[in-house]
């Protein structure tokens, strides 16, 4: 619905409400009660009005969401990523399937061109710590840069299975978790799905309440929907109780990994990897630990450094979300825009830089001579749709 | 004479009080000595308005329940002052008519005052007290007491709880290699996400152990803090107590 059509009703609700309750009150001829219940009618129109309008205001540009995403998926995949084997079964032929590397299904190249292609719709099967959660972030990740650098024109949002209500409406969750999740306004986010200019990535199916009764509801709704594109994640062990509902899906499998994989990745995080492989494979137990990405990962934490930080945000999507955050009007210290943003000051740094260069944002001393930054006049309010 | 007086009056402390609630609720906290005379006016402009609306209130309703004309006058003249109803327009947009049209600029002028001083007064406070108190703190424990707080604090929906997460894991890197701006994004974050008194407590925990090192009392310290700025969250800090950093 436009928003002057809401507005319009939300005044139209609260003057009738107000007339309403004055009507039966006046019968009465009691003054009080009749102002009173006109003051609770004007202060629900105003109330209903501002609500609607706050709504409207917070609704973010595509491309900001685009990048709230990105900095999403980059914190979601981490810094040390572990590319695996996947057998892939393509929804239009069951009986073949091939292997690839997880690598290559999230290269840039294929994926725009796999999500222009609609429907695209995969269910990513694996054991837990399989790098299920990884995989779709590193894929939501490269498609908002895709989106951001106008490579692609569908937006990415990854939304948790988790929060599905049993017995939710499967559209009205999709509309609750996005709001949640990345504030997209239900009027955007009806938009977006009408056009299937979105892909949703469904994080842990498992993990909801119900994940029959999840994926039934997401069956039913997707038949409404038949260009929407789905990628959803789903542990090995439950992923066989909703074939019959997903059958309208390629089914990516992620292998363990293999010795060569492990070696390869000690080897690239400057570990002793001949040393270590031979170690793991003394220990039988231990070597089928670390065939899951997640259990490398801690393996190479106890060995090197422990912190484990997210992946690098990238330099359009930092840029994005600094313009949006300066947008405001006010100076801001750099620490400041770090949190408004939630990007590293290490990364905000040359974007800063580079936004200053351009002139795009200027540079000042205040008076307690801290050096804050604020978008420069010549900056279009449009830039910032 | 009491329905002259003292009706005016209590209708104006009622707008009054109304309006002071509005500008503390919106910051979440007192605003600070500095402010004083633009929360004075943003307060009277209510309170005047309170004060004429009696009458015509008096009048419909007799002169013995003057109190009752009082409570009237003093709730709807804030909210009439607020008042805006949106009309959509022939191109599609909206068009707010109301009260509130008039008042929203004189508002919206007076409560930048007071959110400019406040931010700037909270950024001093941030960079000269919290960061470096922060940074007295070895890495493993600010860290471990940031994540340990929100994966435990209660009433925080399950995204809230991981963006924060997310965002203190993206700056363990800044933080180990030193980076004093990160200390003051930590700071920063923490205040405008409500979680004071998580802050207040980090910062306290810094000042002693600062003291505990003899490394720049005069400057760290919130008590020393407290004495010169006289309110904020340094006096949090100081009346925080011995409960700790972690709630």
């Amino acid at each position: 619905m436009k928003p002057w059509l809401r507005a319009t009703i939300a005044v139209a609700i609260g003057a009738m409400s107000a007339a309403a309750v004055n009507v039966v009150t006046a019968i009465q001829f009691s003054f009080i009660t009749a102002l009173s219940a006109g003051i609770v009618g004007l202060v629900f129109a105003t109330f209903v009005n501002l609500r609607l309008l706050t709504n409207e205001r917070k609704a973010r540009s595509p491309r900001v969401l685009a990048a709230r995403v990105a900095l999403h998926a980059a914190a979601m995949s981490g810094d040390l990523q572990i590319f695996t084997t996947a057998t892939v079964s393509a929804a239009h032929n069951q009986t073949a399937s091939w292997a690839a590397d997880t690598s290559t299904i999230v290269s840039g190249r294929n994926l725009a061109a796999i999500f222009a292609r609609r429907p695209f719709r995969a269910l990513i099967e694996g054991p837990a710590g399989a790098g299920k959660s990884t995989l779709i972030a590193m894929m939501a990740s490269r498609l908002a840069d895709d989106y951001l650098n106008d490579a692609a024109d569908s937006l990415p949002l990854i939304l948790r299975a988790s929060h599905w209500g049993a017995a939710e409406r499967f559209e009205d969750w999709v509309m609750r978790e996005a709001w949640q999740q990345y504030q997209v306004s239900r009027t955007s986010m009806r938009d977006l799905l009408n056009t299937s200019h979105v892909v949703l990535f469904l994080d842990g199916l498992d993990e909801s309440l119900d994940p029959r009764g999840m994926a039934s509801s997401m069956k039913i709704w997707l038949t409404e929907r038949p260009n929407l594109n789905v990628v959803a994640t789903c542990r090995s062990a439950v992923s066989q109780e909703l074939r019959t509902f997903l059958v309208a899906f390629s089914w990516i499998t992620i292998e363990p990994l293999d010795d060569m994989q492990i070696e390869e990745f000690l080897r690239q995080q400057n570990l002793p990897s001949e040393q270590l492989i031979a170690q793991l494979r003394s220990n039988p137990q231990l070597m089928g630990k670390v065939r899951r990405p997640s259990a490398l990962q801690q393996l190479v934490g106890a060995y090197g450094s422990a912190t484990r930080s997210s992946v690098p945000l990238a330099n359009t999507a930092t840029e994005v979300l600094l313009i949006d955050a300066l947008g405001s009007g006010r100076s801001f210290e750099l620490g400041e825009l770090s949190s408004e943003t939630s990007v590293p000051p290490s990364q905000l740094r040359p974007v800063l830089d580079s936004l200053i260069e351009r002139g795009r944002v200027t540079k000042n001393v205040n008076t307690s001579s801290r050096t804050v930054y604020r978008l420069s006049v010549s900056v279009h309010e449009a830039e910032l749709q | 004479m009491t329905a002259v007086i003292a009706g005016p009056l209590a209708a104006a402390v009622i707008a009054a009080v109304l309006s002071l609630f509005e500008v503390v609720n919106a910051r979440g906290r007192f605003p600070r000595v500095g402010v004083l005379q633009w929360v004075l006016i943003r307060v009277t402009v209510d309170a005047i308005v309170a004060a004429l609306v009696f009458p015509v209130v008096l009048s419909r309703l007799g002169s013995t329940d003057w109190w009752w004309s009082s409570i009237i006058a003093g709730v709807s003249a804030p909210i009439v002052l607020r008042l805006q109803c949106n009309f959509a327009t022939r191109g599609g947009g909206i068009r707010a008519v109301g009260p509130d049209n008039f008042y929203k600029r004189l508002r919206e002028a007076i409560d930048g005052k007071i959110d400019r001083y406040m931010s700037s007064k909270d950024s001093g406070w941030v960079v000269v007290v919290a960061a470096p108190a922060l940074r007295t703190l070895p890495v493993t424990r600010l860290t471990s007491e940031i994540k340990g707080y929100y994966e435990l604090r209660d009433g925080l929906s399950d995204t809230k709880r991981r963006k924060e997460l997310e965002y203190f894991e993206a700056l363990s890197v800044d933080i180990v290699s030193g980076d004093r701006v990160a200390y003051e994004s930590i700071a920063f974050r923490l205040l405008q996400s409500g979680d004071r008194e998580l802050l207040d407590g980090l910062v306290r925990a810094g000042g002693e152990a600062a003291g505990g090192d003899q490394r720049s009392e005069e400057a760290i310290t919130p008590a020393n803090s407290a004495k010169s700025s006289g309110s904020g969250p340094a006096r949090s800090a100081k009346s925080a107590g011995s409960a700790g950093p972690v709630p």
